[in-house]
């Protein structure tokens, strides 16, 4: 006999094993009783009744089989979620840094995903930058230390406050993009560069500025600085 | 004051107050852990994955239309993540040999060592496979939701579902006879 295969065997009840056993399966997931139609075939067909028995015995033990408890030491305490592999070491493995302001980094990549869903969804209406605006590029460093338990509250401040900061710019017209960058490994060509460790970029945001002077300003004010992150502002060359 | 339901909730947030955001993730995290944990059956990652998940919450909060449930989109969301964990780490070497012959175990397992075999059957269990049996015997959803979290059709999860089950089946049975043979 081999289970799985498009075996067909009828017998007196009338019903072939492949559908004794659908039917067996269907009464598992939906919770319902088997039909007399197959507890007939059953009866008589020995094969179905041990898949029968071995199934529902699978059934009944899937519940017990345990679920770690999440790190976080509550619900309440979002600043316990383990971090993300923050970077490669030099032999190839992940490593993670002992402690991370995890709470904050969540919050970072939420205000990306803010600032992302209104700059692709931005009009021009009201915006003081036009296309000729010189560009400047905010790499965005997560912090790769400290950081006490943050509550949901503090937060769901930390988001909201990423998100006004997103605002203001789309309003004026002086967001361009934003991204979060994906958590795999990094891939280095050409060697690798040293930053302190635990830190790496984590999105960036693209913006418009008069001058340099201004993007400083706007950079100064981003909330990433205020929760220790760093910010690398980079001008776009103008082509 | 009557507690808002979820999908009142996520109406807010879609509205701009991602203040909410903080409500939906007290309610659900711990079974969001759950579900990412049963579906990877990685302890070391779920929680990243439920982060990973949250964050989509935010980001595609525009594509909650309430046609579902708000934990059916949650958990399509988690499934996707998951799904995108399982391509980032896929690998070849966990396949078990199955002989097309089971022969019947000689004796029953004490229920620690079932427990083991079970656990060990449902991390070889093809994810999609795997996804269905969770979905279905943990948080109890019906073919017409999991095919919801799944993105396939109701006749396409029930197919799914009778696979899987088969397949644990034949996994748990190879096990138990290798186990057998190895005493």
């Amino acid at each position: 006999m081999s289970f799985g295969r498009s075996i067909v065997h009828w017998n007196d009840a009338n019903m072939s094993c492949d559908k004794a056993r659908e039917s067996i399966a269907d009464a598992l997931f939906t919770r319902t009783a088997t039909s007399s139609d197959v507890q007939a075939h059953l009866a008589i067909c020995a094969e179905c009744r041990a898949y029968g028995s071995d199934c529902e015995k699978l059934w009944e033990e899937l519940p017990t089989l345990s679920v770690p408890t999440p790190k976080s030491k509550s619900r309440r305490e979002l600043g316990g979620l383990r971090p993300r592999p923050l970077f490669v070491g030099p032999a190839g493995w992940l490593v993670r840094p002992a402690i991370l302001a995890a709470g904050l980094l969540l919050a970072a990549l939420l205000g990306y995903g803010v600032a992302q869903v209104q700059a692709r969804t931005a009009t021009s209406v009201g915006a003081t930058a036009t296309d000729s605006t010189p560009e400047y590029l905010l790499l965005l460093y997560d912090s790769g230390v400290t950081g006490a338990s943050v509550s949901t509250q503090q937060v769901s401040a930390i988001i909201a406050e990423y998100s006004a900061w997103a605002d203001g710019l789309r309003a004026a017209g002086q967001l361009v993009s934003a991204e979060k960058l994906s958590d795999s490994a990094s891939v280095w060509l050409g060697g690798s560069i040293a930053t302190v460790s635990g830190e790496r970029v984590g999105g960036f945001f693209l913006i418009r500025a008069r001058d340099l002077i201004e993007a400083q300003r706007i950079a100064a004010s981003c909330p990433h600085l205020k929760h220790g992150g760093r910010i690398e502002l980079r001008p776009i060359q103008p082509t | 004051v009557p507690e808002l339901s979820d999908e009142a909730v996520m109406r807010r947030v879609c509205a701009g107050d991602v203040d909410q955001l903080g409500v939906l993730f007290e309610r659900h995290y711990t079974r969001v852990h759950a579900l990412c944990y049963r579906l990877t059956r990685r302890a070391d990652v779920a929680e990243d994955l439920v982060q990973e998940t949250m964050l989509r919450v935010l980001r595609y909060r525009a594509s909650f239309r309430g046609d579902a449930s708000f934990r059916t989109w949650l958990y399509r969301l988690a499934y996707n993540v998951c799904h995108d964990h399982w391509e980032r780490t896929r690998r070849n070497d966990d396949t078990v040999e199955l002989s097309d012959q089971l022969s019947s175990a000689s004796g029953e397992l004490p229920t620690d060592d079932r427990q083991v075999l079970l656990e060990q059957a449902m991390e070889r269990l093809a994810p999609d496979r795997r996804a269905v049996l969770v979905l279905s015997r943990y948080e109890d959803m019906s073919y017409d939701d999991i095919a919801r979290v799944l993105e396939c059709t109701p006749a396409a999860a029930r197919v799914r579902a009778h696979r899987a089950l088969n397949e644990l089946r034949e996994i748990y049975r190879a096990l138990e006879r290798r186990e057998h043979e190895l005493r």
